[in-house]
């Protein structure tokens, strides 16, 4: 299971099912074999690879991003069953540009922040080209980004692992896999930032720090941020006071 | 029952919303006359966007009296936060508070520190037992007889090998080589297939590798005939590659299909007497297009310069995707392409529930399952069917099998062994056990009283305001 959402309002959980091409929706306190309160699944999804989601939980609005396709499909909160999507973000045709691999929301500022790969049979050689790429939350079809974040300086790897926002700050925190030990980091980056803009804050990278950054989520009211690291097996929470 | 301080919370959270809503009302209102005339696309940084009204209208309901979280002076407070807000997004902190909270260490860590098994291989001619270590990610060799005494902390191996040279990620499958005594690991999520020497120890790199798709899982191998195995979960798949195969050689052959009725395969095993394969799955398939696979050589491209490849996720059918209960499917030995299994055990007599590592005994005519979920061990008899219930179940607190992923037969001395994914143990039974039985060793990775995480390959994490809970899928 690649990704999960914690929606606060409505006391949920979401999680992409990869393997049978659904989103699950389960109640917040969900324990043991417990079936999900709803199933987005069936051929009017056209869920294809869903690996991550984002839900909007004041909009009511889940994103699903599918990399390999190029798009973002977008369904009503409450969906269940064999539902279309509302509206499908969706790259060029050449599928350079888009390659969604990962996402955020930011209901405040109206913004979708999208970690973006090249083609995957490219992906291996063109960690130089991700980007993180910013749209208006109703954006579809081919519509051009309102900016891109990424180049040299910015210090974009390997991104894709599930990000998080804190929108009364208007920032977001991106997991980076760097080129080799001890080179990843969790970025922070203004929702507002647009070309090759160094991250404001860094976790990392540090010697021993991480082995294999993945997921990010935010306590604003702790002031802490959650990094899981695939390779330590482990969750770490990291106190950032100024960034709350 | 709601408590007094879950409904303070409620309150706040409620009020939070509406901090966030008034926060985007406000934003509008004073950040409009920033927007930028003309966006420019250069690399250079620039500030961009403008805030936007929230819906109001959909706040959930607030339900009973208004929250006094916001004071009356909301507005102003309202607007140095946004002034904050804007502070944040147009300066950058200093060179030196950045590095310093660039080093920064975690208040906590959520971490095992012990060894938990995924996988087993007895060596009977050896004399020694092969554990795979989904947690620290080593694969660990301990004499075949090791049995830690109740009262020592845990056992130590004879051999780990592990490390960054090793390669070695979530290894999930072993196969030991009897002549060489080469150890053969399953990667689930790296390059495949590794292969060790019998000696290798410590951080060394493997003396061979194969590429194989992404998601293998269980292993097999037909000694006498040179073939090798494996399951491949992502794309329901399984895959058979000469035994000696390295780097980027190509299968012999592969099933998968539509007709297979392969969903989310794991453990895998041979019954060479009677020419079957068994594929252990858990229940969740997609149905893929047929004829090649896209050109740009599939996810990754592995399918790049390759005679044949099983099609992946950019081949699935759109909305093509179901959950089914798990199963036991049983193939001709040789099976390939879209071949329909011979026997499916599947139903709720079976008492399945994510079924992972399996073996089969040629000599008794059984199929052994590590029921992860079921914190059991189901004996069928090879040439079971349908919904049937199974003829032994070696379960119970005393047997402590707790997450069983991995199962293995050592015929030689009469042995069945299990890793317990579940609690830092591998136990070891009479191949004849049932019901609640202790077993006749145990290998401990860890004291008995340190409780086991279950955390494997955390890609995300979120956080459960509600409860304050973090939620780690796996």
């Amino acid at each position: 299971m690649h990704d999960i959402d914690y929606d606060e309002i409505h006391d949920e959980f979401t999680v992409p099912q990869f393997m049978a091409q659904a989103i699950l929706t389960f109640r917040g306190g969900a324990n043991g074999e417990e079936p999900p309160i709803r199933v987005i699944q069936g051929p009017l999804t056209q869920l294809r690879q869903p690996a991550r989601v984002t839900v909007d939980p004041l909009h009511n609005e889940i994103f699903v991003p599918q990399e390999s396709d190029n798009e973002i499909l977008v369904f009503p909160r409450e969906a269940n069953g064999n539902v279309a999507p509302i509206r499908i973000l969706k790259g060029p045709p050449d599928s350079r540009g888009l390659g969604p691999s990962a996402l955020a929301v930011d209901p405040v500022h109206n913004l979708l922040i999208v970690a973006t790969n090249g083609p995957r049979g490219e992906r291996t050689e063109s960690f130089a080209d991700n980007r993180i790429r910013i749209y208006n939350r109703t954006d579809h079809g081919n519509a051009k980004p309102r900016g891109i974040i990424g180049g040299p300086k910015s210090g974009f790897y390997e991104l894709g692992g599930p990000m998080a926002v804190h929108p009364p700050k208007g920032v977001f925190f991106l997991p980076v896999g760097g080129p080799g030990p001890d080179t990843d980091f969790v970025g922070v980056w203004s929702v507002h930032d647009n070309g090759d803009v160094p991250p404001r804050w860094t976790i990392g990278p540090a010697p021993g720090l991480f082995r294999s950054v993945h997921g990010v989520a935010v306590d604003p009211k702790s002031k802490s941020v959650f990094v899981t690291d695939k390779d330590l097996n482990a969750v770490m929470t990291f106190s950032f006071p100024e960034i709350f | 029952m709601v408590t007094r301080e879950a409904q303070r919370d409620a309150k706040r959270n409620r009020g939070f919303l509406l901090v966030l809503s008034a926060l985007g009302v406000l934003a509008g209102s004073l950040l409009i006359s920033s927007e930028p005339k003309g966006r420019q696309w250069a690399e250079e940084p620039k500030a961009i966007g403008t805030d936007r009204l929230v819906s109001i209208a959909s706040l959930p309901e607030t339900g009973g009296q208004m929250c006094q979280w916001e004071p009356a002076s909301a507005t102003v407070s309202l607007r140095a936060a946004l002034r904050q807000e804007r502070l944040a997004a147009s300066s950058v902190p200093s060179a030196a508070k950045r590095a310093e909270a660039a080093k920064r260490k975690p208040v906590r860590m959520i971490r095992d520190p012990y060894s938990s098994y995924s996988a087993v291989a007895v060596d009977p001619i050896r004399n020694e037992v092969v554990l795979a270590d989904e947690n620290l990610l080593n694969v660990l060799v301990y004499d075949r007889l090791e049995n830690t005494p109740p009262k020592a902390s845990m056992s130590e191996p004879k051999r780990i090998i592990g490390g960054d040279k090793s390669e070695i990620s979530f290894p999930c499958g072993l196969y030991v080589d009897p002549k060489s005594g080469d150890i053969y690991t399953v990667t689930g999520d790296a390059y495949g297939l590794l292969v060790f020497s019998n000696q290798a120890k410590g951080n060394v790199p493997p003396v061979r590798k194969l590429e194989a798709p992404h998601g293998t899982f269980g292993i097999a191998v037909d000694d006498g005939r040179g073939e090798l195995f494996m399951t491949v979960q992502h794309d329901n798949v399984v895959i058979v590659f000469h035994k000696t195969a390295q780097g980027k050689d190509s299968p012999i052959r592969f099933l998968q299909g539509n007709r297979t009725k392969l969903a989310n395969p794991h453990g895998l095993a041979l019954d060479l007497k009677n020419e079957r394969m068994f594929v252990a799955n858990h229940g969740s398939s997609h149905l893929h297009h047929s004829g090649p696979g896209p050109a740009s050589g599939g996810w990754y491209g592995l399918a790049l310069g390759k005679k044949s490849w099983p099609l992946d996720q950019e081949s699935a059918i759109r909305g093509s995707g179901k959950m089914a209960s798990s199963s036991i499917t049983v193939y001709p030995r040789d099976a390939s392409g879209d071949t329909p299994p011979l026997q499916v055990i599947q139903g709720p007599k079976t008492q399945m529930n994510w079924p992972a590592g399996l073996a089969v005994s040629e000599e008794r005519g059984e199929i052994y399952i590590a029921n992860d979920m079921g914190d059991s061990i189901l004996v069928f008899s090879t040439s079971a069917n349908g919904d049937v219930a199974p003829i032994r179940v070696l379960k119970g607190p005393k047997t402590l099998i707790k997450n069983p992923t991995g199962v293995n037969l050592d015929e030689k001395n009469g042995e069945l062994w299990v890793s317990n994914f579940g609690n830092h143990t591998a136990t070891v039974y009479r191949t004849t056990a049932s019901g609640d039985t202790a077993p006749l060793r145990v290998i401990r990775s860890a004291p008995l009283d340190r409780p086991t995480l279950g955390i494997s390959n955390p890609h995300p994490v979120a956080y459960d305001s509600k409860r304050e809970e973090l939620l780690v899928p796996n």
